[in-house]
């Protein structure tokens, strides 16, 4: 299972599930892990970004996927959009406000199966200081399941204005679609 | 000075050409990279970067723009080297053209201004004061006339250089050779 939360524009995913036995601590691999958003504007181009500084810890029990967890931490200053310049201007006081809020956060709180392959992942994500409950699809690939790896990929969007992120709107879409992917390996104890 | 009272001189005198061939290469390159920041490129980041230099270099424009309509009011026009109705259409051409500007200008920072997204000009790290408050109706109208003129500009452009280069290679006189330099 696995979760992931973008903290810009906010999110979460996690997931759980597959087979193998018991409670074991998977630690994401960063170099295998994208957590990107996606916003649109009117007369615009959509807007896509991905955040290059965060952690995320996911405990996977397969045989209690309920009890498995997620957490995710996404320093929003290391958002990246192709330009330096609109970067900084998503950072600063009038999106990501990231000299008082330099994080954005997701803990899980429940994890669903949805089929074989998903969990819907829900939890406490928190942007600008302020916590609301988000819920993503997480797609879980097992492939390389039986070499100490998983393969995720979470969806969700999240609406920016309810933690006060209202700049824009509705020239910029108030919807931030948000898409992680990752691959985590079994720590070896 | 009086413009009424002294003899018109033969040619345009160096601050008028000075501020002539800066205007026309300036908006050539603030009309170009309009075009292009808006048409040409799709991924936002770099066009985010080309509209917030077009913003830029169309205030410092501005500033040009009103030292040359201000050495205007003490300059007196060369002789006329035409007559009749294309000559006249050709000034009334270069006076709209002047007033074209300054909307294109004006329009530019209102837009920018009435703008709801705090995007601030900026000007080597200075920000121009956005004076006028957020309204997205104003914003949409004052973008309309921006393009609207930007592109009948384009237009009055190509018949203002068409003309010039008519009166240097048929007609041969010195309406174009007299912006380049002082007599000949």
């Amino acid at each position: 299972m696995l979760k992931r939360h973008l903290p810009i524009y906010g999110l979460v995913a996690v997931l759980t599930l597959s087979a193998a036995a018991g409670r074991s601590n998977w630690t994401i691999d960063p170099k295998k892990t994208r957590i990107s958003f996606a916003v649109d504007a009117t007369g615009w181009p959509k807007t896509v970004g991905v955040f290059h500084d965060f952690d995320g810890n996911i405990s996977v029990d397969f045989e209690k996927p309920k009890q498995s967890r997620v957490t995710f931490k996404v320093r929003t200053g290391s958002v990246d959009v192709g330009s330096d310049m609109l970067a900084s201007l998503i950072k600063g006081s009038a999106f990501f406000n990231t000299d008082k809020h330099p994080e954005a956060t997701f803990v899980s709180t429940g994890i669903e199966k949805t089929s074989a392959k998903t969990v819907r992942v829900t939890g406490n994500m928190t942007l600008l200081g302020v916590t609301h409950s988000e819920s993503f699809d997480v797609l879980v690939e097992t492939g390389l399941a039986d070499k100490g790896r998983l393969g995720y990929k979470a969806t969700g969007a999240f609406d920016r204005s309810k933690y006060g992120m209202t700049t824009g709107i509705p020239v910029i879409a108030d919807v931030v679609a948000l898409e992680i992917t990752t691959e985590q390996y079994e720590q070896k104890n | 000075m009086n413009k009424k009272t002294e003899a018109a001189p033969d040619s345009w005198d160096m601050v008028t050409c000075g501020l002539h061939w800066i205007s026309a290469i300036w908006v050539t390159g603030l009309l170009g990279l309009g075009l292009v920041m808006v048409n040409l490129v799709a991924a936002s980041g770099p066009k985010f970067e080309l509209y917030q230099l077009h913003k830029s270099w169309g205030f410092v424009f501005g500033i040009v723009l009103i030292a040359r309509l201000v050495w205007k009011l003490f300059v007196q026009r060369p002789k006329a080297l035409g007559a009749g109705v294309l000559h006249k259409a050709g000034v009334a051409n270069q006076n709209v053209m002047l007033v074209m500007l300054l909307v294109l200008v004006v329009s530019g920072y209102a837009l920018a201004s009435f703008s709801i997204i705090p995007i601030p000009i900026q000007i080597l790290g200075w920000n121009v004061p956005a004076l006028l408050s957020s309204d997205m109706v104003m914003e949409q109208r004052a973008t309309a006339v921006h393009h609207v003129i930007a592109f009948a500009l384009i237009i009055l452009v190509f018949a203002h250089s068409g003309a010039a280069l008519f009166h240097h290679f048929v007609l041969k006189d010195r309406t174009l050779a007299r912006m380049l330099k002082k007599s000949s």
